[in-house]
C-alpha cells in the first residue's frame, strides 16, 4: 500500500528521504520554514507545508504545528531524518498518539539511549566495555571531583547529545567553569536539555561505529562499520568502509557487541553503535536512534537502501534479509561539504550560493540540498551537501573522491572541499593511520597553497571579469549570480504551478 | 586600463588592455595574456598553450571564480573609492565575524580590554563562537544583548583603541 510520509527535516536528509519514497512508490510531503520557501527539498517533494518563521524552534523544533502539518497533508506517517527532533522520544510518542507511524525507534528506545547515562549504565550490563567517566550529570563540584579521579583530560558531554554539540575537552580544574557552562548553554539549545556528564577523554582514539537494523518481529542485523575519525569540532567530516584500522577478529568482536548493545534495549529500526577505539581495545560511547548523515558508505559497500529499510520496518514488514546475505564489496569514502570556513576555525558562512555545479561520474553519488541560487541561512546545522565514491579498493574510492572535489563548484559560500581534498593526500590518511586527532596535528595551520603563475592566473581572470562589467554589475553583465536566479525562480513558479 | 579589488583583505591593483577576446594583464605577480571569452557561469581561458573551463559567479561587489578545485574570492574596488588600502583595519568598530544570535556579553561601556580578550558569545548554526577583541583599548559602546540578532551592517562594540 502506497503511503504518505512527512518529512520533519530539510536539506540534503529530506532530499535523501524523498529518494527512498519515489522508489517505494510511496508520496513525500516537505515542511520548511519561512527561510526555506524556495529550498530544494520543497520542490523535490509532492507536497510542502510551510511550519512558521525561520527560527528552528518556531519550526523544525515546532512539534504541534509539524502535526498539525501531518494531519492537514494527509501522511500517515513522520520521518525525522537526523538532527532537530529525530532523538526527541515525547516527539516520537506525540506522533504515535496522534495515530500515525513513526519512521524510527520506538519512543522507549529513543530516551533509553538517548539518555548517553542509562545507556551507558545498560549496556555495561550487556557484557560491552565502556569508557571511565561520571555516574550522572554533573555540578561544578562533581564535575572537579570527577576528573580527581579520573584524571585529566576529561571531556563534557551533553547528557542529551550528539554531534558534537555541548561538547568540551578540559584539561585542568581552572578551565572547568566556563566550559561547563558553555557546554550546558550549548546542549539547551540544541536539545532542551542542560545536562552535561564526564567521561575520560582519549588522547587519540579513533572513532569507529556499527550501522544495525533491527525489525519489529525481533531480528536484529548489523550492516558492518564506518570509520569516523576525521573530525572537526568534535564533528565528523570524511568518513569510510571499511575502516583501516579493524582485523577479521575485532571487526567481528565489534560487530557482536554492536548487536548485544541493541538487543539490550529491544532496539527496533535503524541505529548506530559507536564506539572508541584505541590501542587495539573498543569502548561503547553512545547509540544514535537515527539514520546517520554517514549512511551512504553503507549503502555503496552493501547496496542495501537503508532509508527504505527504515520505512519498511516502521510499517512492520520483516526482514527479509539474513546476517549472511550482508557481504560488503569495496571500499566507500564520504565528504561533507558544510558552509564553512576552514580558514576562519570552521566558522559556519551562510549567505547566497551564486552558483552549483556538481560533477558526475560512475560510483559517485552526491546527496545535496542545494542549488544555485539557494540560500544558506544562519539558523540551521551548515551542512550543504555529501560527496560519496566507491572502488573496487581504498586506493579506487580515494581517487574518485579526489576528482570529485576537484571538479565540485559552489561559488559564494565558502566550503572546506580543497581542505577535504589536502586530507585524502595526507600521508596518514593514505596509510589509513589517523586517529581523531589528524585535523587537529596536522592542519591546524592549513590554508590554501597556490604557485605565484596560478595566482597570476587567477589576478589577470578576475581582472578581464571586472572589466568586462565595469566591476558593479550592470544589467548586461555576464553574471551567474544574477543570470541565473531569474530562470532558476521562473522553473520554481512554474513547478509551483502545475497543482499538485 | 587599471582594475583594483581586493584579495584576502589585500588590495590588488592590476593594468589590462584587450582587443577583443585577446587580454594581456600586469598584476603584482607577474604577467598574464592569453585569450579569454565569458559565456554565461564559465569563463574559457587559452593561455600558456593551454585551455581553461573557470565556472564564475558574482555578487554584488564581489567576484567567485572556481580554478583547480579551489574558489577564489575578489571583491571590486571602485574607482576613486577611498584609498584602496587599509579597509580591513580595525578601526575600533567591531563587527559580528557572521550573523547570529548573541548569547552573552561579558563586557561592559567603560571596560579596559587586551587584544585577544573575549567579548560576546555568538551562536550560529547551533555553535558557539566567542568573538575576541582585535585590539588593546577601551570599551565605549556596548550594542549588543543576549538574545539579540546580531546583523554583518551593525558593529556590536565600539572600542576606543589604545595608542
Amino acid at each position: 500500500m502506497a503511503h504518505r510520509i512527512l518529512i520533519a527535516n530539510r536539506g540534503e536528509i529530506a532530499v535523501r528521504i524523498i529518494q527512498s519514497l519515489k522508489e517505494l512508490e510511496w508520496e513525500s510531503v516537505a515542511v520548511y520554514s519561512e527561510a526555506d520557501a524556495r529550498a530544494v527539498h520543497v520542490k523535490a517533494a509532492d507536497h510542502a507545508v510551510c511550519v512558521g518563521p525561520p527560527r528552528a524552534l518556531d519550526s523544525y523544533l515546532n512539534q504541534d504545528r509539524l502535526l498539525q502539518a501531518a494531519k492537514e497533508s494527509g501522511a500517515d506517517g513522520v520521518h525525522p531524518g537526523y538532527g532537530f527532533l529525530a532523538e526527541n522520544a515525547g516527539f516520537a510518542q506525540k506522533v504515535l498518539d496522534a495515530g500515525l507511524v513513526w519512521v524510527g525507534p520506538r519512543p522507549d528506545n529513543i530516551s533509553f539511549m538517548g539518555d548517553k547515562l542509562a545507556a551507558r549504565k545498560k549496556v555495561l550490563g550487556a557484557g560491552v566495555p565502556i569508557t571511565p567517566g561520571s555516574d550522572g550529570p554533573v555540578t561544578l563540584d562533581q564535575a572537579l571531583a570527577t576528573a580527581k579521579k579520573i584524571g585529566y583530560p576529561i571531556l563534557i558531554k551533553a547528557a542529551a547529545g550528539g554531534g558534537g554539540k555541548g561538547m568540551r575537552v578540559v584539561r585542568s580544574d581552572a578551565e572547568m567553569k566556563e566550559a561547563l557552562e558553555g557546554a550546558g548553554r550549548e546542549s539547551a539549545s540544541a536539545f532542551a536539555d542542560a545536562r552535561v556528564y564526564i567521561e575520560k577523554y582519549m588522547e587519540h582514539p579513533r572513532h569507529i561505529e556499527f550501522q544495525i537494523l533491527a525489525d519489529k518481529h525481533g531480528k536484529t542485523l548489523h550492516l558492518y562499520e564506518r570509520e569516523c575519525s576525521v573530525q572537526r569540532r568534535y564533528q565528523k567530516i570524511i568518513e569510510e568502509t571499511p575502516s583501516m584500522a579493524l582485523t577479521p577478529k575485532l571487526r567481528s568482536a565489534m560487530a557482536h557487541a554492536a548487536v548485544e548493545a541493541a538487543q539490550s534495549v529491544g532496539y527496533e529500526n535503524a541505529g548506530t553503535i559507536e564506539f572508541l577505539f584505541s590501542e587495539g581495545k573498543f569502548y561503547f560511547l553512545e547509540m544514535n536512534t537515527r539514520i546517520q548523515v554517514e549512511h551512504p558508505v553503507t549503502e555503496m559497500t552493501t547496496g542495501i537502501d537503508l532509508v527504505k529499510w527504515q520505512l519498511k520496518i516502521a510499517f512492520g514488514e520483516p526482514l527479509t534479509l539474513e546476517q549472511d546475505d550482508i557481504k560488503p564489496r569495496g571500499h566507500a569514502i564520504e565528504c561533507r561539504i558544510y558552509a564553512e570556513d576552514p580558514l576562519k576555525n570552521f566558522l559556519p558562512s551562510p549567505g547566497r550560493i551564486a552558483l552549483v555545479r556538481e560533477p558526475s561520474f560512475s560510483n559517485l553519488r552526491i546527496d545535496s540540498g542545494i542549488a544555485s541560487g539557494s540560500d544558506v541561512p544562519p539558523f540551521y546545522d551548515p551542512i550543504l551537501s555529501k560527496v560519496i565514491t566507491w572502488g573496487t579498493d581504498r586506493t579506487e574510492a580515494r581517487g574518485r573522491m579526489l576528482r570529485a572535489l576537484n571538479e565540485y563548484v559552489i561559488l559564494g559560500v565558502a566550503t572546506p572541499i580543497p581542505f577535504l581534498a589536502d586530507i585524502l593526500n595526507h600521508p596518514k590518511f593514505i596509510a589509513g593511520d589517523y586517529s581523531t586527532h589528524l585535523i587537529g596535528d596536522h592542519f591546524s595551520k592549513w590554508a590554501p597553497t597556490a604557485s605565484k603563475e596560478e595566482q597570476a592566473l587567477a589576478f589577470g581572470i578576475a581582472s578581464a571579469l571586472f572589466a568586462s562589467d565595469g566591476g558593479t554589475q550592470r544589467p548586461a553583465a555576464v553574471s551567474a549570480g544574477r543570470g541565473m536566479a531569474p530562470v532558476w525562480e521562473t522553473i520554481g513558479a512554474f513547478r509551483h504551478g502545475e497543482g499538485k | 586600463m587599471k582594475i583594483r579589488f581586493q584579495f584576502a583583505g589585500q588590495p590588488i591593483e592590476c593594468d589590462l588592455t584587450r582587443d577583443g577576446q585577446k587580454h594581456q594583464i600586469q598584476t603584482p605577480l607577474g604577467p598574464m595574456s592569453g585569450n579569454m571569452n565569458a559565456e554565461n557561469d564559465v569563463l574559457t581561458v587559452e593561455a600558456d598553450g593551454k585551455t581553461l573551463k573557470v565556472p564564475f559567479a558574482r555578487d554584488k561587489e564581489k567576484l567567485f571564480i572556481h580554478l583547480n578545485g579551489k574558489v577564489w574570492e575578489f571583491t571590486f574596488i571602485e574607482p576613486g573609492f577611498g584609498s584602496g588600502t587599509g579597509s580591513e583595519k580595525f578601526d575600533g568598530k567591531l563587527y559580528p565575524p557572521m550573523p547570529g544570535n548573541i548569547v552573552k556579553v561579558m563586557v561592559a561601556e567603560g571596560d579596559p580590554v587586551e587584544k585577544g580578550q573575549p567579548l560576546l558569545i555568538l551562536e550560529s548554526m547551533k555553535m558557539e563562537h566567542t568573538v575576541a577583541s582585535p585590539a588593546a583599548g577601551k570599551v565605549i559602546k556596548v550594542a549588543a544583548a543576549p538574545g539579540m540578532v546580531a546583523e554583518l551592517t551593525k558593529p556590536l562594540i565600539e572600542i576606543q583603541i589604545a595608542e
